[in-house]
């Protein structure tokens, strides 16, 4: 793999990454600390432009709300109690009824299962944080494919799953979020998401066929 | 869901590259052989909602998600499988519904706002245990309440919650009269708290009387046995509303509301003067032949006679007994309270007695002074109260007393009314006059809620060092009576219940925690409910897909497994540990009786086998090894461990009553001191009251009428509930499948003239109302509704009625007669909820 490619796949990789930790029970400090929405920022101006300036203005959101107001605002979209504005996981917006742990679920699970991994919270596993680490992990993974074989399969999961598990529910979301929150914070966090993912379709698209039946859709 | 620090060690700003972040979620270490492949399983376990049906299911367990619910339909009779209705299977709607209580919640808004912080377990519970121990340390323990519901669907985890509250001394209010489903006549006539035929036995009956009981819809699984007692004999559905069971009879008599009193005591009296009645049965296990002193009204005692009084000091009873007299063979006879054998006393008679101060007085039989009332009782009288016609109603008493044994259903429609009591004891001549007690097919049943503990729990319920302090539930909602505490009741502790919604007067409770009075309230359950939001912390349970827990209800006698098909959601705990938890932060003493050194799965398992192995008679021989390969019936005396009431005390000739778990023999052996039924009380009250033998009494005289004489013209609606087909019980009204059958509408039913009086329509929006509160409904204009009933489907949560809760309505009424005795959940003051009075009005077109 040429450099170019890797850093481009590694800047890919650490941005679903650190989009999934700005969906964690929010920490400030840390947040702050670690410069996560700085460093969002910086890898997003490879990528997008948009997405970039989306995250500029979660830095400035961070800096001018209160920890408290932070944590009310991110249990209120994605912690509950109630019915969830805003519910963190696919099967709410990819099945009828509103509910967890839909056949979309198990989809998800499947594709875990396919990359060899395990998962063990008590959270469905379609929780957004936890699909967009599991992108950044195919991500990486393909960066540090040595085979051929490898660098296809790992591309391959990473496009499927974009596309039968990520993708379709990351407008209806990100417009979830759009609508039930006034916090500046998760706004551009939620514009920063929507506008990323956009610009992954291109690159996931091409590597569509053939792909698609990497994971069978139902149980 | 929270942030790792670990996970950020290695990013560095500006680098514009996080390579070397952490993953949080998954497991680098590959997966094991099952976890690669496909799993799928099919776990045993029991529908536990307050239905109390308890049906086996099957859960079908891929990868971890329950993906189809099945009937087990293992029961060994083939006529109980399957067992389970629909609403069951569609409980995946709530185990995995938007309402899924997540994680500890700690309240952050005003009471019943709704906001709520997510908290971690130990701060939830440290947070609980010290504002507990600080209310207990300001007012006494008692100030801590706490209610058990419905104990028969969950043995273990409820059991733990009734544990801690012993140990800890708090106040507990009995579920059964809380929901006012503890029919009095029970405990006045035959001594216990309630009894029942399983369904099994419906079909042996030849004569099936329903009162009030709407058996089709509320008890769906159980409903063919019904239909197969109508092929073999007859079922009678008497009830003002042409209901789906009275829609099934052979004969359906639509009787005034609240009148069955009377149609009994006039079925009783054609019954009586036509010689119908089984003659050996009344002597032998009933009070009729008992002398009854003219004088007083009290019933004579042999130790009061001339003639009996050396015998009855000789003779050894216990405490709770009494030597009554009988006449048999031209003599007085001390009848032996603990000797159930033939006496050939006579039934009906009228005789002098000397007393021991050589007075002499006049006594009559039981029997003789109920007939006496029953002159009051002719047909014509009987057919004016009760508007049904005379000969339809002498056909029915004929007819039923010659086709034995007879069976009656009586539901709570039918008896939560202020003199409910009344027509119980009332209805339960036509069994007891025809000999159809003890026997196979026979008897009067009660469904509702039914709380009768099926074996002896002592061991896991009441440790060593337990005491609770029983407060009925209305005494708590009046702020007064004779358990209340001092301070009265400052916390409450809650669980697989909703009393912010449906409990009687729910708004009591939202005026108390809003001003303060109720200083903490924490509830537990797995779904979002209206208790929930009224509480200061709620700790998310799991669901029976999700722990153990041992079960046996009424209908079918089977104890049962509840057995864990996936691990609890979220981070919802069980209910034992969470109490443990609690246990060990409110005294590290009482932590020990929880099993602490297992985990709270091998605890469960652990109190299942401690109660199977001190259970008594009933779970003799019963394992948990046997459990897990399926149900298994409850040893009774009965053939084939059939579940037939008072076949021992009649068959074995033993006295009366059985034993009602958990109560001592001694506390509910008092209420039939003769040893045998009784229809005939002598405490003073009943006398002053009218009541030593059943009598009709008018509706609302003493209720409605009494507090406002107004209410006469303006509340003419009788308001009474009923269960919606489209629901499970009461307690989850937030399904969202069952919703939708329901077109997501709360419903009032009306007879069309009480409709058109009020200009309302078919679907019109209507209000109900009267002084005490009001709610809202879509009205249904129903032929099968009887004049001046507003028929409300029960179960709503306020947040489907604009936060106007139906309970508002309801009424505090108590008896006094239910307070003559106190035995917790037997003998106490029970809910009457359809002595209420309303009016409805149109809100909109």
């Amino acid at each position: 793999m040429n450099s170019a490619t890797e850093q481009e796949l590694i800047r890919r990789g650490d941005t679903f990454k650190l989009l999934a930790a700005c969906f964690y029970e929010p920490d400030k400090e840390l947040l702050q600390g670690k410069h996560v929405c700085a460093n969002l920022a910086g890898l997003l101006r490879e990528i997008d432009p948009s997405a970039a300036a989306a995250a500029e203005a979660m830095v400035t959101a961070l800096a001018a709300t209160e920890q408290q107001q932070l944590s009310i605002d991110h249990a209120a979209l994605f912690v509950g109690p109630f019915e969830l504005p805003a519910a963190p996981y696919g099967s709410v917006y990819l099945e009828r009824q509103r509910r967890t742990m839909g056949d979309s679920t198990m989809m998800v699970q499947r594709f875990y299962r396919e990359a060899g991994l395990s998962i063990d919270v008590a959270e469905p596993p379609d929780h957004i944080a936890i699909e967009l680490e599991f992108l950044f992990y195919l991500c990486r993974k393909e960066a540090e494919a040595d085979a051929s074989e490898q660098t296809q399969r790992y591309r391959t999961l990473q496009a499927a799953f974009f596309n039968q598990a990520l993708l379709p529910w990351m407008k209806p979301f990100c417009s979830a979020i759009r609508s039930a929150t006034g916090n500046p914070f998760y706004l551009a966090l939620a514009a920063c998401l929507e506008q990323f993912i956009e610009s992954c379709r291109p690159i996931y698209r091409q590597r569509r066929e053939g792909t698609d039946r990497v994971v069978p859709q139902t149980v | 869901m929270k942030l790792d620090r670990r996970t950020f060690l290695q990013a560095a700003i500006g680098s514009g590259c996080a390579y070397a972040l952490g993953l949080q979620f998954f497991d680098l270490a590959g997966l094991s052989e099952a976890q690669a492949a496909e799993l799928t399983e099919l776990v045993r376990s029991t529908c536990s909602p307050n239905c109390t049906g308890a049906c086996g299911f099957k859960a079908q367990v891929v990868n971890g998600r329950i993906s189809t619910l099945i009937q087990a339909a293992d029961y060994p009779e083939q006529s109980y499988n399957p067992r389970g209705c629909l609403r069951g299977l569609s409980m995946m709607d709530l185990i995995y519904g938007k309402d899924r209580l997540k994680y500890p919640l700690i309240r952050t808004g005003a009471r019943g706002s709704g906001e709520f912080r997510r908290a971690g377990w130990d701060e939830a519970l440290d947070y609980c245990a010290a504002k507990l121990t600080e209310i207990a340390e300001k007012y006494g323990p008692e100030a801590i309440a706490t209610t058990v519901q419905v104990p028969g669907t969950g043995y273990v985890q409820k059991g733990a919650m009734v544990a801690l509250a012993g140990l800890a001394n708090w106040t507990m209010h009995h579920g059964y009269d809380q929901n006012g489903d503890l029919p009095m006549f029970w405990p006045m006539t035959f001594g216990v708290q309630s009894e029942e035929l399983e369904s099994l036995e419906w079909p042996n009956a030849r004569t099936t009387m329903i009162f009030g009981s709407n058996v089709i819809q509320t008890r769906l699984p159980d409903a063919h046995h019904l239909i197969e007692a109508k092929r073999r004999g007859r079922v009678i559905v008497v009830d003002p509303d042409f209901c789906s069971t009275a829609a099934k009879a052979d004969h359906w008599l639509p009787i005034k509301a609240d009148t069955d009193a009377a149609l009994a005591l006039g079925m009783a009296r054609v019954i009586i003067d036509n010689g119908r009645y089984n003659r050996a049965f009344m002597q032998d296990f009933t009070d009729f032949p008992l002398l009854v002193r003219r004088d007083t009204g009290k019933r004579l005692l042999a130790e009061e006679t001339a003639v009996l009084a050396e015998a009855a000091r000789q003779k050894e009873i216990p405490d709770y007994r009494r030597c009554f007299v009988v006449h048999a063979g031209g003599s007085l006879q001390l009848l032996d309270p603990e000797d159930l054998r033939p006496t050939d006393a006579d039934l009906e008679g009228e005789f002098q007695v000397e007393l021991i101060d050589g007075r002499r007085i006049v006594v009559e039989t039981v029997l003789t002074a109920l007939r006496r009332t029953l002159t009051d009782y002719d047909l014509d009288r009987v057919a004016e109260i009760t508007g049904l016609d005379a000969d339809q109603i002498e056909q029915v008493a004929l007819d039923a007393a010659a086709n034995t044994p007879l069976h009656i259903i009586y539901g709570a429609s039918n008896y939560q009314w202020y003199n409910g009591d009344l027509k119980g004891r009332a209805l339960s001549l036509l069994p007891v006059l025809t000999g159809s007690i003890g026997v196979s097919g026979g008897g009067i049943s009660t469904y509702a809620g039914q709380y009768r503990i099926r074996f002896n729990l002592k061991s896991w319920w009441f440790p060593e060092g337990s005491k609770l302090n029983w407060v009925p539930y209305l005494h708590f909602l009046q702020g007064d009576g004779p358990g209340y505490p001092k301070h009265g009741i400052k916390a409450m502790v809650g669980g697989w219940g909703n009393p912010f919604d449906q409990h009687n007067m729910s708004n009591i409770l939202k005026d108390r925690a809003t001003s303060g009075e109720l200083e903490f309230i924490l509830t537990t359950d797995f779904q979002m409910s209206t208790s929930c939001v009224w509480s200061d912390v709620v700790l998310p349970a799991p669901s029976w897909y999700e722990k153990h827990d041992l079960t046996a209800t009424i209908l079918h006698p089977y104890l049962q497994l509840q057995q864990p098909a996936i691990k609890p959601l979220f981070e919802s705990r069980s209910e034992l540990w969470i109490f443990r938890e609690l246990a060990k932060r409110l005294n590290p003493a009482f932590e020990k009786h929880f099993y602490p050194e297992l985990d709270e799965n091998e605890a469960a398992i652990k109190a299942i086998e401690v109660l199977l192995a001190t259970g008594g008679r009933e779970t003799e021989g019963i394992t948990l090894e046997m459990l897990r390969r399926g149900p298994i019936r409850l040893n009774s005396p009965a053939p084939d461990n059939r579940q037939i009431p008072f076949y021992e005390e009649v068959q074995h000739r033993r006295p009366f009553p059985p034993r009602s778990y958990p109560a001592p023999l001694t506390a509910t052996a008092q209420f039939l001191r003769s040893g045998r039924i009784e229809f005939y009380k002598d405490e003073d009250l009943f006398l002053s009251e009218g009541e030593q033998l059943p009598v009709h009494k008018e509706t609302y005289l003493e209720t409605e009428y009494k507090v406002n004489p107004d209410s006469r013209v303006s509340y003419r609606l009788r308001f009474v509930t009923k269960n919606s087909l489209y629901r499970v019980h009461s307690t989850h009204s937030n399904n969202s499948i069952l919703l939708e059958l329901q077109d997501n509408k709360p419903k009032v039913f009306l007879h069309e003239a009480d409709a058109h009086e009020r200009h309302i329509d078919n679907g019109d929006l209507v209000q109900i109302y009267n002084d005490r509160g009001q709610t809202r409904a879509n009205a249904v204009i129903d032929p099968g509704c009887s004049r001046g009933t507003a028929i409300f489907e029960e179960g709503w949560w306020s947040r489907y009625l604009a936060e106007e809760g139906y309970n508002t309505l309801t009424c505090p009424w108590i008896k006094p007669l239910h307070e003559i005795y106190f035995v917790p959940g037997i003998w106490s003051p029970t809910t009457v909820w359809n002595e209420c009075l309303v009016d409805v009005r149109r809100i909109s077109a």
